[in-house]
């Protein structure tokens, strides 16, 4: 029972050191992106606002209409055709990781 | 049975000390931001090198003023962002509109770490690091697509699509080729694929065992950083800025880190996938072998692995600079079909010709 504790307990362990310094890097690089916007706040807040300075570029004339326009359903799939093969390429990890095992084995022909 | 139960509670309270201490303590802190601050470097050092080599090619003066030899006109630059007005569009989406550059930040920064500038010199010695890298390469366009469509500007629309659209056909091929690399070394960790490669000095380098997937990969990060002929989700001529077009200050200056940010990472998996990473690569010659009776000898290594690697990753980055002032831009049609129908199938060749050689050599 003591054995089986100490070897919980050492695979946690290791699997927490392995990926500790991605925990903390997670915290500290949305800190990277906040601190640039955050800092010029006091400066850079809108001292004079007017239509025009606020409007989207368009060139000197009015927008003409949203830019997100409404689009047929039927364009929906290929952005569908463009995801399958990246979610294909992480079969082929596991592929790859399969074949490694089986030269590890020193299995084959 | 109290006393096996007592000394359990002993041992299960003194791992978790140990754990907390090494998980939550000061003990991760002073490598990241060492890390970070070393990045910061680099890409100051970027942008002046992009400057004065674009200055030299068009035979005119670079940077001069700020500094000696301008070396300190990124500085003034993000110094003068900083205190621009932060615009938000007044038809925008204002929160989609702040996250997208911090996303993309946040989704680069954490590629540097499984980057290995020496053989115990790596932040996270995963043994899924590029696994984990061309996961969080992923991430990057769901920022710009969200700046594209946060601004509610037909120009920044169609730079958001082109940006995702450029990244997903230009990612599969990337992948294709760090696989081979990986089937190559028998794993996925960055600090193995370097010492696969330390063999034969730079005879050993995967640069030769895989020279088609070298010139694909190449090919594949220039458009993953958009840059030119690749740069059309920006495409100054065509869509003023792309995404970036209604940014102004601070959120724009983090754009233009994302792209030199990615531009490091690019040269830098280059150098590690190819060049055999932080080994002098001298065949058949150790180098430290001369220091071996000096204690100074781990420091000695250490500078020089940062050295050699960086310096094999600046060549990819004079290459894609020079590369900038020489090609044109391509069409978005030529782009895809470049992307789909040459190297993909042309990757996806050099995968399967790589899993053959390794079974025939079994």
């Amino acid at each position: 029972f003591g054995s089986y504790a100490i070897t919980i307990n050492g695979y946690e362990s290791a699997f927490l050191s392995e990926f500790a310094p991605i925990c903390i890097y997670l915290v500290i690089s949305p800190l990277v992106s906040l601190i640039p916007l955050g800092v010029p706040f006091p400066f850079a807040s809108n001292s004079s606002t007017y239509p025009e300075k606020l409007s989207a570029y368009e060139r000197g004339f009015n927008p003409s209409g949203d830019a997100r326009s409404r689009f047929d359903i039927r364009f929906y799939p290929v952005p569908i055709l463009f995801i399958i093969p990246d979610q294909e390429v992480t079969f082929f990890f596991l592929g790859q990781y399969l074949l490694t095992r089986l030269i590890c084995l020193d299995l084959g022909p | 049975m109290i006393i096996d139960r007592v000394q359990v509670e002993a041992i299960n309270s003194f791992s978790n000390l140990e754990l907390l201490k090494e998980v939550y303590g000061l003990i991760w802190i002073l490598p990241i931001l060492t890390l970070l601050l070393g990045i910061t470097i680099e890409v100051l050092v970027i942008v002046w090198l992009e400057r004065e080599i674009s200055a030299s090619i068009q035979q005119r003066i670079g940077p001069e003023y700020a500094g000696p030899l301008g070396l300190l006109q990124a500085i003034a630059d993000g110094t003068k962002l900083l205190f621009k007005e932060d615009i938000l569009p007044s038809r925008g989406d204002i929160p989609l509109f702040s996250i997208g550059p911090s996303i993309a930040v946040i989704s680069i920064l954490l590629s540097f770490l499984v980057i290995p500038l020496g053989y115990r010199f790596v932040l996270a010695d995963l043994s899924i690091g590029v696994f984990l890298w061309i996961a969080i390469s992923s991430i990057a366009p769901i920022g710009l697509l969200m700046a594209g469509y946060s601004s509610n500007n037909k120009y920044s629309f169609l730079g958001g699509l082109r940006a995702a659209a450029q990244s997903i056909s230009y990612e599969i091929p990337l992948t294709f080729c760090v696989l081979a690399i990986s089937l190559l070394s028998n794993s996925l960790s960055t600090v193995d694929i370097v010492e696969a490669q330390s063999k034969y000095g730079f005879f050993g380098w995967n640069l030769w065992r895989q020279p088609i997937g070298f010139l694909v990969f190449l090919i594949s990060s220039l458009a993953e950083c958009e840059r030119l002929p690749f740069d059309l989700p920006e495409a100054e001529e065509e869509l003023v800025a792309g995404y970036q077009t209604e940014y102004s200050g601070i959120k724009y200056g983090l754009f233009y880190l994302v792209s030199y940010l990615n531009l490091l990472v690019s040269s830098l998996f280059v150098t590690v996938l190819y060049l055999g990473g932080w080994n002098l690569s001298i065949p058949y010659i150790s180098f430290f072998g001369f220091f071996q009776m000096n204690k100074m000898v781990g420091i000695l290594e250490m500078t020089m692995s940062i050295f050699i690697t960086l310096t094999k990753a600046y060549l990819f980055l004079f290459i894609s600079i020079t590369i900038r002032w020489t090609l044109p831009r391509m069409r978005m049609d030529q782009l895809l079909n470049l992307g789909w129908k040459f190297l993909l199938p042309i990757s996806l060749g050099n995968l399967l010709l790589t899993t053959s050689f390794q079974l025939v050599s079994l």
